[in-house]
C-alpha cells in the first residue's frame, strides 16, 4: 500500500465531497492549497490548475461559482447534471431509486453515517459517495498504521467494490456533463479533478 | 374491510400509509407503500373501499405520482436570487437561513410601510395548511391581504350564500343527486374534465346516467358541447358571459308562470317581508317602533290585516299565529308617524325581473326561446332539482359575477330546492351546540386562525375593504355573526376574505391606496392564473420582496427573491374541511418525511412566525400535533383512528330539511342567516350598501355593449374551460405523462368561423384582445357556438428557459393575458375579474399567403411536370416516374429504379453545402 498516494487520494476525495455538498466558500477554496502538492505527487495536474484559478478569484468570482454550482446541482435548469447516482443509472432519471438504497446498505454495513444536518439528502449524492471513499481510505490508512494489514486489505477490497459497482458507473459521465454545462472554469476543473481522483482511487 | 391498516408493514417489508392525494380537489384516499429498507415510495394503490380509482395524474399504478415525488427538477432546496430579477440566477442556501433572511426583510418592510404592505397569494386549495397562513398573517398585523383565484372560483359564493341560506350551498359535487330529477350543469363539465374521468365526481355522474330505472334530466349551460352536453335536454349553448341574463330571465319566467314553491316561500323565506316601494329598502322593526331592531323584519298578516313583526333571534313571529301575505300592496305607519307604501320582497323581485324578457334574453344570450323555457320549466317543475356549481356559471363574468350567484340561489329558493333530497344541500360543521355540552366535532380551520387579533382599524386596511365588500370584512362580519349564533364557531377567513387580485397591481406599482412591497406566493403561480399577465409581471418585478413556495420553478418562482421547497401530499399529513367550506373533514397521514430540504407549508409559516415574535402562538412543533388538537374534543377518536377512517362526518348520514328541526332551545332551526330564513331579498347586501336584488349590467366587452370594440375584435371570447389531465396551471411539466396527453394549448373555433378566417385544423393562430395576443392551436368543430372561441388558460412551457425574455413562455399561450385588470371590468360587489365574455380576433400565425406548400392542380401531376417532380430529380435521390392517364389517380407513383439508386458522390445527407 502506497501510503502517500492513499493519503493524497483521501484528502482529495474529502475536499471534493465538501465542495459538491455546498457552494465553495473562501474556506473551501483555501483548503485546496495543501492539496495542490499532494495531487501533484499523484500526477493529477488539475488541482494545480484549479488552485491557480482560485488564487485569482475575487468575491464576484466566488459568487459566480456559487451560481454555477446551484445551476448545475440543484435542478435550476432542465438539463442540469444532477449529482446523484440514481439519475445516471436509473432508466427513468428519477431521484432516490435503487442505487440510493444500495449505497445506503453499504454505508450502514461499514458504519458510515455522515452528518446530514436538517436535510434529508439521498445517500447516492456524489458528496456522500466521495465522502465514503475518503472514509474507507482513512480507515485503511489507520489500519495500516497500527499494523493490521488484514483489515487494511479488507477495506481496500471494499473500496474496489464500491468504485466498480457504483462510482465508476456514473461519476465519469457526470463529470463530462458538468464540463459541458458549467459556466465557470472553477467547476469545469473541479469536474476534471473529480474524474482524475476517482481514477486514482480506483488504481490504489 | 380496509386493505391496509395505516402504517402496517406487510411481509415484503412495505409500510402502507393511508394518505390523501392533493393533485386536485377530490383528495382521493390512497395507500402509499414505502419500502422500509430504503425509505422509498415504491407503490401507490387506490383505497377502493373509499371509492378511489387512480387517475392519469397519479398513473394507473401510481407511477406518475412517484415520478412527481422523485423528479429531479422539483425544488428541493431553498434558492436565493443572485443578480437581477428575471436573470434566473440562484444560489442554494440552507432553508433556515432563507427563513432568517425573509423574516428580516419582512420586519424592515413592515417598519417602513406597515404590516399591510404584505400580500399573500395562494392557489385554489393546493394545501390544507391555509389556516396556518391566516394565523401567521393575522399575527403579523396584516388586514388579510390574501389574493387568490378564489375571487373567480367558488370562494366568492360563500358570503352570498351564507347570507341567503346560511351555508355555501353551491357545490361542484351535489350531495344527493341520486334523487334529482333535473340537474343543471352550469359552466361545468361532467364527467371528466374538471377532476378527471376517474374521479368520484365523474363516476357519480356516470353512475346516475347508467343506472337502472329512471335517470335525471341533464341540462348543460356551456358554449362548448363538452361533457354531458351531447345528452343534455336541452344543451344551452350560450354566449360566454351572458349566463346571468339567463338566470334573471329564468327568475322572471318562474314567477310569471307561478312555477315557484309557494309554501317554501311563505314559511321559509323572507319573500313575505315588506319592502318600501319608494326606496326598495326592506322594512325593519326599528323603522316602525321605537324599540325595534335592525335585524327584525315586518310582514303583512292576512289574519289581522296588519303588519306583524318577525323575531329573527327566535325564528318566529312575535304574534302566535300568522298568515303572512306573499304578495300585495300595503301601507305601514312608521315610528315617525308617516306612512310608507310597501310591497313584499316577492313583489319587489317580481317587479325587478319583469325587464328580463325572452326577447331580450334571446338577443343577449344567443339562445333560442324554446330552449330557455324548456330548461327552466324542467328545473322548476320537474324536481327535485340541483344546480351544480361551475366556474363558468358567473364566477369570472366581471361586472355580473356576484349577482349571478344571487340569481341562482334565488332560483333555488323560489323552487324550494334547498336542503331537499335531490336539491342543493345545506351542510353543518357539526350538531347545533347544546347548552352545557361541549362541541364534539373536530376543531375547524376557523378556530385556528385567530381572526380576533385583527383589530377593526386594521380590518379597514384590507385592499378593497370598502369597495368589494362581499369579499371583505364588511361582508364577512355579519355572516360570521350569524354563523357563530348557530354553531358557536367562527366563519373561516380562509378564502371568504380575499383582496381582488388587480388591486394588488396598483398597490405595488403606484402605492395606491398604500404601498405593497412584499408578496409571498405559496402553491401559487399568479403569472399563470391572474388577469393581465403583462401588468402583473411589471408589478412582480417592482416588489422589494417576493417569496415563492412551490414544487417547481414556475414563471412566478423564476422572478422570486427566494424559492422555498414545498413538501408534497405524500410528505405531509392532512386534516381538512376543504377550505372550511364543507361539513365533513378528511384525513390522510404522511407516507414519508419531507425529502431533501422540503418543508410543509405549516413549517414555513410557523418558521416565519416564530422569527417575527409569534412564538407563543405556535405551540405545536409538528403538524401531527395540530391534528391531535383537532381531534381531542371528538369522543372516541384519535389520530390513528381518523387516519384509518379517512373522514369524519360530524352529523352522520345526510339529513334533508334540517331547517324544519326543533332545536334544543325549542326554536325551529331555520337557516343560519340573519333572519333565520332563506333570503331572496338579501338584507346583508342592503346593509353594506348594495342593491339587495340582482340586476344585469352591460358587459365590459360585448358586441351589444361595446360595438366599437367589436368592430376590431368581432369574436366572443371565453378563457378558462377546464380539461383533464391538466389541473389549473399544473401538470405541464414534462416527465409526468400528462404533457404527452396534451402537449399544446388549443382553442375551440366553429367550422364556419374558421373557414371565414382561413384557419385550418391544428394550425397555430394568434388570438388577440385589446390586452395583447397569444397563440394556440385551432381545434375546429361544430361543438362550439358560432361567433365564439374558447381559449385554454394557464399555459406556460417548463421546457423553455426561465430567464427573460423566455420566462418559460408565460406570455406565449396563456389565455389570462387576454383578460383585463381594469377597475371598470371588476364586479362591484366582489372584485371578480372577467375571463368569460370578452372580445377578440383570431388569425393564423402564418399568413395564408405565406404558407409554404404549393397548390398544384391535379392536371400538372398527371403530366408529371410539377415543382415536386423537378425537386426530386434535382436531388437525385429517387427517380420519380411520371403518371400517365392509364394509372388510377392516387396509385403509388414511385417506381423503383432498375439499379439500386446511389447518392451523388458528394451528397451527404443532412449536410448543407453552404457554398453551393
Amino acid at each position: 500500500m502506497d501510503k502517500d498516494k492513499l493519503e493524497g487520494c483521501r484528502q482529495l476525495a474529502s475536499w471534493l465531497s465538501d465542495l459538491y455538498w455546498t457552494a465553495p466558500s473562501r474556506a473551501t477554496v483555501a483548503a485546496l492549497e495543501p492539496l495542490r502538492a499532494e495531487s501533484a505527487k499523484l500526477g493529477i495536474e488539475e488541482a494545480e490548475a484549479l488552485g491557480r484559478v482560485a488564487e485569482g478569484m475575487d468575491d464576484a468570482g466566488l459568487k459566480d461559482v456559487a451560481v454555477d454550482h446551484t445551476d448545475l446541482f440543484y435542478g435550476v435548469k432542465p438539463d442540469a447534471p444532477f449529482p446523484y447516482e440514481s439519475i445516471y443509472r436509473g432508466e427513468q432519471r428519477l431521484l432516490m431509486q435503487a442505487p440510493a438504497g444500495e449505497v445506503k446498505k453499504v454505508y450502514e454495513a461499514e458504519g458510515y453515517a455522515p452528518d446530514q444536518g436538517d436535510s434529508r439528502e439521498p445517500e447516492d449524492h456524489i458528496s456522500y459517495e466521495l465522502g465514503y471513499l475518503a472514509f474507507l481510505l482513512e480507515a485503511a490508512r489507520d489500519a495500516h498504521e497500527r499494523g493490521d494489514a488484514v483489515r487494511a486489505g479488507e477495506l481496500m477490497d471494499k473500496k474496489d467494490a464500491f468504485v466498480q459497482e457504483h462510482v465508476l458507473r456514473w461519476i465519469p459521465r457526470f463529470c463530462d456533463d458538468v464540463r459541458r454545462r458549467s459556466s465557470t472554469e472553477f467547476l469545469k476543473l473541479t469536474s476534471s479533478l473529480t474524474e482524475r481522483t476517482v481514477a486514482a482511487i480506483a488504481d490504489l | 374491510m380496509a386493505k391496509h391498516i395505516n402504517k402496517e408493514i406487510d411481509e415484503d417489508g412495505i409500510q402502507w400509509t393511508q394518505n390523501r392525494c392533493f393533485f386536485c380537489h377530490m383528495n382521493c384516499s390512497l395507500y402509499v407503500g414505502v419500502d422500509t429498507k430504503t425509505g422509498q415510495i415504491v407503490k401507490i394503490e387506490p383505497n377502493e373501499e373509499q371509492g378511489t380509482e387512480l387517475c392519469e395524474r397519479i398513473g394507473a399504478h401510481g407511477e406518475n405520482a412517484i415520478r412527481f415525488h422523485y423528479h429531479p427538477q422539483r425544488i428541493n432546496h431553498a434558492l436565493k436570487r443572485v443578480g437581477e430579477r428575471g436573470e434566473d440566477k440562484w444560489e442554494e442556501i440552507p432553508y433556515e437561513q432563507a427563513l432568517d433572511e425573509i423574516a428580516a426583510k419582512l420586519t424592515e418592510l413592515k417598519e417602513k410601510y406597515g404590516p399591510e404592505t404584505l400580500v399573500v397569494s395562494e392557489g385554489t386549495y393546493r394545501s390544507d395548511h391555509l389556516w396556518a397562513r391566516s394565523r401567521f398573517s393575522n399575527l403579523f398585523g396584516n388586514p388579510g391581504n390574501i389574493i387568490d383565484p378564489g375571487s373567480i372560483c367558488w370562494c366568492w359564493t360563500y358570503t352570498i350564500n351564507l347570507s341567503m341560506c346560511g351555508w355555501p350551498l353551491e357545490l361542484a359535487m351535489p350531495v344527493t343527486p341520486e334523487y334529482a330529477k333535473t340537474i343543471v350543469l352550469w359552466g361545468t363539465r361532467r364527467p371528466g374534465e374538471v377532476y378527471g374521468p376517474q374521479s368520484p365526481l365523474s363516476r357519480q355522474f356516470k353512475g346516475l346516467l347508467s343506472r337502472d330505472g329512471w335517470k335525471p334530466r341533464i341540462i348543460c349551460v356551456d358554449p362548448v358541447c363538452a361533457g354531458l352536453a351531447p345528452v343534455s335536454e336541452p344543451w344551452l349553448n350560450i354566449y360566454p358571459g351572458t349566463d346571468v341574463y339567463l338566470a334573471l330571465t329564468w327568475i322572471n319566467l318562474v314567477i310569471q308562470n307561478k312555477w315557484y314553491d309557494e309554501d317554501f316561500l311563505k314559511y321559509w323565506s323572507n319573500a313575505v317581508f315588506l319592502v318600501r316601494k319608494d326606496d326598495n329598502h326592506i322594512l325593519r322593526t326599528e323603522d316602525v317602533v321605537e324599540d325595534g331592531n335592525n335585524d327584525d323584519f315586518v310582514a303583512w298578516d292576512a289574519i289581522t290585516n296588519g303588519p306583524v313583526f318577525w323575531n329573527s333571534d327566535e325564528n318566529r313571529y312575535f304574534n302566535a299565529e300568522v298568515d303572512a301575505a306573499l304578495t300585495g300592496d300595503f301601507e305601514v305607519t312608521l315610528k315617525d308617524g308617516t306612512t310608507a307604501a310597501c310591497y313584499t320582497a316577492f313583489d319587489a323581485l317580481t317587479e325587478r325581473m319583469k325587464q328580463y324578457t325572452l326577447d331580450e334574453c334571446e338577443k343577449i344570450t344567443g339562445l333560442e326561446r324554446g330552449k330557455i323555457v324548456e330548461a327552466i320549466r324542467a328545473y322548476a317543475c320537474d324536481g327535485p332539482a340541483t344546480m351544480v356549481w361551475g366556474v363558468g356559471a358567473s364566477d369570472a363574468h366581471g361586472v355580473n359575477s356576484v349577482y349571478g350567484g344571487v340569481a341562482r340561489t334565488i332560483l333555488r329558493i323560489l323552487t324550494g330546492n334547498v336542503d331537499n333530497l335531490g336539491g342543493d344541500y345545506i351542510g353543518e360543521p357539526g350538531p347545533v351546540p347544546v347548552p352545557g355540552k361541549g362541541k364534539e366535532f373536530p376543531v375547524r380551520d376557523s378556530e385556528f386562525e385567530m381572526a380576533e387579533v385583527v383589530t377593526p382599524e386594521t380590518r379597514k386596511k384590507l385592499l378593497g375593504n370598502d369597495i368589494f365588500k362581499v369579499m371583505s370584512w364588511e361582508g364577512f362580519e355579519p355572516v360570521d355573526k350569524n354563523y357563530r349564533k348557530m354553531w358557536d364557531i367562527p366563519r373561516p377567513q380562509v378564502h371568504q376574505l380575499l383582496a381582488s387580485t388587480p388591486l394588488a397591481y396598483d398597490a405595488i406599482l403606484k402605492g395606491d391606496p398604500y404601498k405593497v412591497s412584499a408578496w409571498i406566493a405559496w402553491g401559487s403561480n399568479p403569472l399563470s392564473w391572474a388577469p393581465d399577465t403583462k401588468k402583473l409581471y411589471q408589478a412582480l418585478k417592482a416588489l422589494d420582496l417576493l417569496v415563492v413556495v412551490d414544487y417547481w420553478k414556475t414563471p412566478t418562482a423564476a422572478l422570486a427573491d427566494y424559492i422555498m421547497p414545498a413538501a408534497d401530499c405524500f410528505e405531509r399529513p392532512m386534516a381538512t374541511s376543504l377550505e372550511d367550506g364543507n361539513d365533513f373533514t378528511l384525513y390522510g397521514d404522511r407516507a414519508v418525511q419531507p425529502e431533501f430540504d422540503r418543508h410543509m407549508d405549516f413549517d414555513f409559516f410557523r418558521g416565519l412566525g416564530v422569527r417575527l415574535g409569534q412564538e407563543e402562538y405556535w405551540p405545536w412543533e409538528t403538524y401531527e400535533e395540530t391534528i391531535d388538537e383537532r381531534l381531542d374534543r371528538v369522543p372516541d377518536m384519535d389520530y390513528q383512528k381518523a387516519m384509518n377512517q379517512g373522514s369524519i362526518y360530524p352529523c352522520g348520514a345526510v339529513q334533508p330539511d334540517k331547517y324544519r328541526q326543533t332545536l334544543p332551545n325549542g326554536q325551529i332551526r331555520g337557516f343560519a342567516t340573519r333572519s333565520r330564513k332563506c333570503e331572496l331579498f338579501v338584507s346583508m347586501l342592503e346593509d353594506i350598501g348594495y342593491d339587495p336584488l340582482p340586476y344585469w349590467s352591460p358587459m365590459f366587452e360585448s358586441p351589444i355593449d361595446t360595438p366599437e370594440v367589436a368592430k376590431e375584435y368581432p369574436l366572443r371570447l371565453t378563457v378558462g374551460g377546464r380539461w383533464s389531465p391538466m389541473y389549473h396551471s399544473e401538470w405541464r411539466v414534462p416527465g409526468q405523462g400528462t404533457r404527452s396527453m396534451f402537449p399544446w394549448p388549443t382553442f375551440n373555433i366553429h367550422y364556419n368561423d374558421a373557414r371565414d378566417l382561413g384557419i385550418r385544423d391544428n394550425e397555430w393562430c394568434w388570438i388577440e384582445s385589446p390586452r395583447g395576443r397569444i397563440r394556440q392551436r385551432a381545434k375546429i368543430g361544430w361543438d362550439i357556438k358560432e361567433g365564439c372561441i374558447a381559449v385554454q388558460s394557464h399555459w406556460w412551457y417548463p421546457e423553455l428557459p426561465a430567464e427573460e425574455p423566455w420566462s418559460q413562455g408565460i406570455f406565449e399561450s396563456n389565455g389570462n393575458l387576454l383578460c383585463p385588470s381594469d377597475f371598470e371590468s371588476l364586479d362591484p360587489l366582489g372584485g371578480n375579474w372577467v375571463t368569460r365574455g370578452l372580445l377578440c380576433k383570431v388569425y393564423p400565425c402564418i399568413d395564408p399567403k405565406d404558407r409554404s406548400e404549393k397548390e398544384i392542380p391535379v392536371e400538372e401531376f398527371l403530366k408529371g411536370d410539377t415543382f415536386y417532380h423537378r425537386e426530386y430529380e434535382h436531388l437525385g435521390a429517387v427517380e420519380v416516374d411520371k403518371l400517365d392517364d392509364e394509372r388510377s389517380y392516387g396509385a403509388n407513383t414511385l417506381k423503383a429504379p432498375a439499379e439500386p439508386h446511389t447518392m451523388k458522390p458528394d451528397f451527404k445527407p443532412g449536410v448543407v453545402d453552404r457554398k453551393a
